[in-house]
C-alpha cells in the first residue's frame, strides 16, 4: 500500500507505424489552455495506425497553444493555433512553410478565392482577410461578436456567431458585410447540403432562456426557410454533414442523425452516449464513417470512436489531449 | 494546546488575559492530529513573504504556484485546494464561490500565528477540511504596553515591501493594527526551453500591487468576559501574464476582500462560551481590455456561531457548537443571485484517562443545507503519551466538501445536482523529542490513508464544461519531520528535514474507456523534501533552504509531466539594538542554483533573485525593551 513508487515515470515513445495509401484523417487536439501542448494526430483508416504528435514529429517543434481547427487548400495545410494567435502553414508532408501572424484569437479559416481567405476570431470583432500569396493579414471586415465556422455559397460567406443572434453574410468579392440572418443566439456550426441550402446550429442561452435551434437558410433569399427548436434540456452542437450531403449529424449528449428532408428533429440518439461525453464530431467525406471524440476529463488523451453508417462502433483509438475536430483528406 | 486548556479550567479566570481564546475549537480539532506551528525565527526570515511562500519551504504541503504574485493554492496529502480548510481566528474562510483562497494574497506578516493541521476535520470545521487546514490567527496579548514594528524591504524585479504593526496593550484593552503594501514589476527573465535561438525572455504584464490591514480590538468586559472586534481588508491588483510571449496581454485581476468579525467569550472554571458573528465581502473582477472581457463577481458571507465547552465531569470536556452560514454569490454567469445557506450542529467530548496519558476525543456534526444533502460527519481521535519524550496520535474522520456556488450555478455548465465529495480519512503520527546536553532532537513520522468518493471533475462537452461526480480517489503516504539543534552559549547550528511521500490515485472512474485508473492525480508530487541548515552566533544567523519537488503529472493518464526541480534560498538575519529600538537587517538570495523550473506547466518562474530588508521594533512602558530573539528558539 505504501510501497515506494519510482519518482521518474516511464517514457513511452512513438512506435514505428506503417501507413497505407488510404486517405488519412487528421485529428486536431487543442491541448490545455496556456500549456502549449496542442497537437495533430494522424490516423490511417487503412491500417488503423495512429501517429501521435504528427506535427512535432515532422517539424521537431511543438505546434503552440490550443490548436482549434485545420483546413487544406492550395496544396497547403492551415492549422489555426488559437491561443498562439497564429496560423501555421504546412506543405503536403506537413512541414512548416510559414506562419501567418496578426490575429487576436483566430478560430477557423475559409478560402474564398485562390489568393484570399477569411479567418474568424473569438475576440477581434472582425473577420481577418489573409492574402494567400504572401501569407499576411491584408485587411479585415468588421464583424462584432465571437465569429466561428463559415461556409461560402454563390460567393457569399455565411459566418456563425456565438455572441450574437445572427449569421452574418459577407460578399466575398467586395469583402463587405451585406446582410444578417436571424438564427438565434450562439451559433457555431454550419454546413451546406446537396441543394446548397445552409444549415446552422445555435446553442441558445441558458441564462436568458433562449432555446437551442437548428435553422435552414436559403442562400438566395437569405431567409430562414426551415426552423427546428430544441428543449431547454438539449445541448446540441458540432453540426456535420455526410458525403452525399443529404444527412445531418450533430452532438446532443449522444450522436444524432437527421435526414435533410425530415420534418422534425430526431427524438432518439442515433448513437447513445453511454458513459461518454462527446466533445467533437466529424463525418468522413470519403466514406460514411462517423468520428467522435471523447475528451474525457480534458487532461488526458482523448478517445476517438469510429462508427459505421449504421452506427456500429468500428474502432477506438487514442489521440492527443482535447481532440476537437477532424480533417478528412 | 493542552497547556492552553489547562489555563481555561485549572486556574483562576484572571489568566484569560494571557490565553489564546481566539477559538476554543482549535484546541479540540488538533487532538489526535499532527500540527506544525511556524516558529518565530522562521516567521522573521519570511516576514516579507506570503503565507504561500513560507508554507512552501517549511511544510510538507505542496503549494501550486502559478508564478510570483500569481494564484497560489495548497495541496494537503494528495488533496486539492478545495479540500483544504482555511481557518482565520476560528472562522472557515474558504470562498464558497470558488472553493479556494489565493494564498499569494495573504502576507505572512498579517498573522500572529500560522499553524498547519494535517488530516480531516470536517466535524469541527465543516466543508473542505479534508486533507488538512491552515490556521491563521491574530491574538494580541494584554499588558504589553506600546509595541511598534516596521518592516521595509526591496528585491529584484521592482519588488518593494512595507508592513507595520502597532499594538497598544493595557490590562483590559488591546488595539492591534497591522498594515502592508507590496508591489513588484515582476518583469523577471526566464528561460524558454522551446525557443532554442532566443531562450532568455522577459516576462511582460506581470506587475502587481497588494495592500491591506487588520485591525483588532480586545476588551476585558469583566474578569470572565472578553470582547474581540476584528476587521481585515486586503486588495490585490494584478496584471496577468500570458503564456505566449508574442502577444501582449491586457488581462488584469482585481481582488478586494473584507472580513469582519465580533467575538464574545465567557470563561469560567467549568464553562466556556463563545458567541461570534462574521461578515465577509469578497470581490473578484477579471478584465481584459484587448478581448472586451469584464467579468465581475461578488460573494457575501454571513456566519453566526456559538461554541460551548463544559467541564462536566473530571477529565471530561463536552463541546457543543452551532453554526449558521449563508453565502450569496453575484456574477453575470449565474442565472440570478444564488445563495447557499447551511445550519450545522456539532457535538463532541474529550476524555482523558490514565493520569492524562491518554486523551480521547469524539465528535459528530449534523448539517443542513438549502441545496442538497450533506453527509453526517464525525471523527474519533486518540493521543497517547506514555513517556515525556514520546507521543502517539491517531485520528479517523468522515470528511466532505460541498460543491461550490460556481460548480452548481455557473452558466453554462453548472450542475445543481452535484453531490458532496465525501469519504473517510485515517492518520497516525508518532513523535519523539529529547534534549541531549546541548543537542535538541525532535523527530516525527506520520502515515495517512484517505478514500474520497464523488470526486468532482469538470468534463468538456461541445458547448460547455460541466462538473460531475465522477471518480473515487485513494490518497496515502507518509511524512517525516526531523530537527536537530545544537546550542551552546550564543552559538547554534540546526538542521531540519521535512519529507513527504504522497500517492494519490484514482481507484475508479465512471468515464468510459478512460485511462486514469491507478494513475496519480495531476500536480501531486509523489516526493517532496524541504530541508534547511541554519547557523547563528548571538543575533546573527544564516539559513540555507533547499527544496526538492519530484515529478508532477500534468495529464491524468500520467503521460505528460513536469520535471523535478531543486529550489534553494539563502536567508541572512542580523539583529542589533539602537538605543531602545531593535533593528534586524535581512538579506536573501532566492533560487541560488539558478534553476529553470516550472511549478505549473507553461508558467515561468524567476531565475536567481535577491531581497533585502530591515525590521525596526520598539516597545515602551514595560521596563526594558524585550528584543525578539531572531535565533532558533
Amino acid at each position: 500500500m505504501y510501497a515506494c513508487v519510482k519518482d521518474k515515470p516511464n517514457s513511452v515513445g512513438q512506435p514505428e507505424v506503417e501507413l497505407s495509401n488510404n486517405k488519412k484523417v487528421y485529428i486536431v487536439n487543442e491541448g490545455n489552455f496556456m500549456t502549449g501542448n496542442s497537437s495533430v494526430s494522424l490516423y490511417d483508416p487503412g491500417t488503423g495506425n495512429v501517429i501521435e504528435n504528427f506535427y512535432n514529429s515532422q517539424n521537431g517543434t511543438s505546434l503552440g497553444d490550443v490548436a482549434q481547427s485545420m483546413n487544406f487548400f492550395n496544396s497547403n495545410y492551415y492549422i489555426i493555433v488559437n491561443n498562439s494567435n497564429k496560423i501555421v502553414v504546412c506543405d503536403e508532408q506537413f512541414k512548416t512553410k510559414t506562419t501567418i501572424m496578426g490575429f487576436t484569437s483566430p478560430r477557423y479559416i475559409l478560402p474564398v478565392s485562390n489568393s484570399k481567405a477569411y479567418v474568424s476570431d473569438l475576440y477581434a470583432n472582425k473577420i481577418n482577410i489573409v492574402n494567400l500569396n504572401n501569407n499576411t493579414v491584408s485587411s479585415s471586415i468588421s464583424c462584432q461578436g465571437w465569429t466561428e465556422e463559415m461556409v461560402m455559397v454563390y460567393n457569399k460567406v455565411f459566418v456563425t456567431n456565438k455572441k450574437r443572434d445572427y449569421v452574418f453574410v459577407i460578399d466575398a468579392l467586395s469583402d463587405s458585410k451585406e446582410d444578417s440572418i436571424h438564427v438565434g443566439y450562439n451559433s457555431s456550426s454550419i454546413v451546406v447540403d446537396k441543394y446548397d441550402k445552409i444549415w446552422v446550429m445555435s446553442a441558445g442561452n441558458t441564462t436568458t432562456s433562449v432555446l437551442p435551434s437548428l435553422k435552414r437558410i436559403d442562400p438566395l433569399t437569405k431567409q430562414v426557410d426551415k426552423s427546428f427548436s430544441f428543449t431547454s434540456a438539449d445541448t446540441p452542437g458540432s453540426l456535420c454533414i455526410n458525403k452525399t450531403k443529404d444527412t445531418l449529424y450533430f452532438l446532443n449528449q449522444g450522436i444524432f442523425r437527421m435526414d435533410i428532408s425530415s420534418g422534425s428533429l430526431p427524438l432518439a440518439a442515433f448513437i447513445s452516449k453511454g458513459s461518454k461525453t462527446f466533445y467533437g464530431l466529424g463525418v468522413n467525406k470519403n466514406d460514411y464513417t462517423i468520428y467522435a471524440s471523447d475528451a474525457l476529463d480534458y487532461i488526458q488523451k482523448s478517445n476517438i470512436y469510429i462508427y459505421d453508417a449504421s452506427g456500429n462502433q468500428k474502432s477506438l483509438f487514442k489521440a492527443g489531449i482535447n481532440s476537437n475536430s477532424f480533417y478528412f483528406e | 494546546m493542552m497547556a492552553c486548556q489547562a489555563h481555561f479550567f485549572g486556574q483562576d479566570t484572571v489568566q484569560l488575559k494571557e490565553v489564546d481564546v481566539t477559538s476554543q475549537k482549535t484546541g479540540l480539532s488538533s487532538l489526535g492530529k499532527k500540527t506544525e506551528t511556524l516558529d518565530s525565527a522562521t516567521r522573521q526570515r519570511f516576514v516579507f513573504n506570503s503565507v504561500s511562500d513560507v508554507l512552501s519551504l517549511n511544510s510538507p504541503v505542496f503549494i501550486k504556484n502559478y508564478g510570483p504574485g500569481s494564484l497560489s493554492s495548497s495541496s494537503f496529502r494528495g488533496g486539492n485546494a478545495s479540500q483544504t480548510g482555511i481557518i482565520w481566528n476560528g472562522f472557515n474562510i474558504q470562498n464558497m464561490m470558488l472553493g479556494q483562497i489565493d494564498l499569494a494574497l495573504l502576507p505572512s506578516a498579517l498573522f500572529d500565528n500560522i499553524r498547519v493541521e494535517f488530516g480531516g476535520s470536517s466535524a469541527l470545521w465543516g466543508s473542505g477540511a479534508v486533507g488538512g487546514s491552515i490556521h491563521l490567527d491574530n491574538k494580541p496579548l494584554f499588558n504589553r504596553g506600546l509595541t511598534t514594528r516596521v518592516n521595509l524591504g526591496a528585491g529584484s524585479f521592482g519588488l518593494t515591501n512595507a508592513s507595520t504593526n502597532i499594538e497598544y496593550s493595557r490590562s483590559k484593552f488591546v488595539s492591534s493594527t497591522k498594515a502592508y503594501l507590496q508591489s513588484a514589476l515582476n518583469d523577471f527573465t526566464f528561460k524558454d526551453t522551446l525557443d532554442k535561438k532566443n531562450p532568455y525572455k522577459r516576462q511582460t504584464h506581470g506587475a502587481y500591487t497588494f495592500g491591506g490591514f487588520i485591525q483588532e480590538f480586545r476588551f476585558v468586559l469583566t474578569p470572565k468576559q472578553l470582547l474581540t472586534v476584528n476587521a481585515w481588508y486586503n486588495t490585490g491588483n494584478r496584471q496577468l501574464p500570458i503564456y505566449n510571449s508574442l502577444t501582449i496581454s491586457r488581462a488584469e485581476q482585481k481582488d478586494a476582500n473584507l472580513k469582519t468579525s465580533v467575538n464574545w467569550n465567557y470563561l469560567s472554571r467549568n464553562f466556556n462560551s463563545t458567541i461570534k458573528a462574521a461578515y465577509f465581502d469578497d470581490v473578484l473582477n477579471y478584465s481584459d481590455t484587448a478581448l472586451s472581457i469584464d467579468s465581475r463577481s461578488k460573494l457575501q458571507t454571513v456566519i453566526a456561531e456559538s461554541e460551548n465547552i463544559f467541564n462536566w465531569a473530571k477529565n471530561n470536556l463536552l463541546n457543543i457548537g452551532l453554526n449558521y452560514t449563508s453565502a450569496t454569490g453575484k456574477t453575470n454567469n449565474y442565472n440570478g443571485i444564488k445563495t447557499l445557506t447551511k445550519a450545522a450542529a456539532s457535538l463532541g467530548n474529550k476524555f482523558s484517562f490514565m493520569d492524562q496519558k491518554f486523551i480521547a476525543y469524539a465528535a459528530v456534526r449534523m448539517e443542513y443545507i438549502n441545496s442538497g444533502q450533506i453527509p453526517l460527519t464525525g471523527n474519533v481521535s486518540l493521543e497517547y503519551k506514555p513517556w515525556k519524550n514520546i507521543s502517539a496520535k491517531i485520528n479517523a474522520a468522515k470528511v466532505y466538501r460541498q460543491p461550490t456556488l460556481n460548480e452548481r450555478y455557473w452558466t453554462p455548465g453548472g450542475n445543481p445536482n452535484l453531490l458532496p465529495e465525501e469519504g473517510f480519512t485515517y492518520e497516525g503520527d508518532l513523535s519523539f523529542v529529547k534534549q541531549f546536553g546541548h543537542l535538541h532532537l525532535s523527530a516525527s513520522g506520520s502515515v495517512f490513508y484517505r478514500v474520497i468518493d464523488n470526486w468532482i471533475l469538470w468534463l468538456p462537452g461541445p458547448n460547455s464544461t460541466t462538473p460531475v461526480n465522477i471518480q473515487q480517489v485513494w490518497s496515502r503516504g507518509t511524512e517525516t519531520n526531523t530537527k536537530l539543534v545544537y546550542r551552546r552559549n550564543k552559538f547554534f547550528i540546526g538542521i531540519n528535514v521535512i519529507t513527504g511521500y504522497v500517492l494519490s490515485t484514482v481507484t475508479s472512474s465512471d468515464q468510459e474507456n478512460g485511462n486514469t485508473k491507478d494513475k496519480q492525480l495531476i500536480y501531486t508530487p509523489r516526493y517532496t523534501v524541504n530541508s534547511n541548515l541554519s547557523i547563528g552566533y548571538n543575533r546573527f544567523s544564516v539559513a540555507y533552504y533547499h527544496q526538492y519537488v519530484g515529478y508532477r503529472f500534468t495529464s491524468s493518464d500520467n503521460l505528460q509531466w513536469l520535471l523535478p526541480y531543486h529550489y534553494s534560498s539563502l536567508r541572512i538575519n542580523w539583529g542589533t539594538n539602537i538605543k531602545e529600538t531593535s533593528l534586524i537587517t535581512f538579506a536573501a538570495c532566492n533560487n541560488v542554483l539558478n534553476t529553470n523550473y516550472n511549478v505549473v506547466a507553461g508558467r515561468h518562474m524567476p531565475l536567481i533573485n535577491f531581497e533585502i530588508g530591515i525590521t525596526l521594533s520598539a516597545n515602551k512602558s514595560l521596563k526594558k525593551v524585550e528584543l525578539e530573539n531572531i535565533l532558533e528558539k
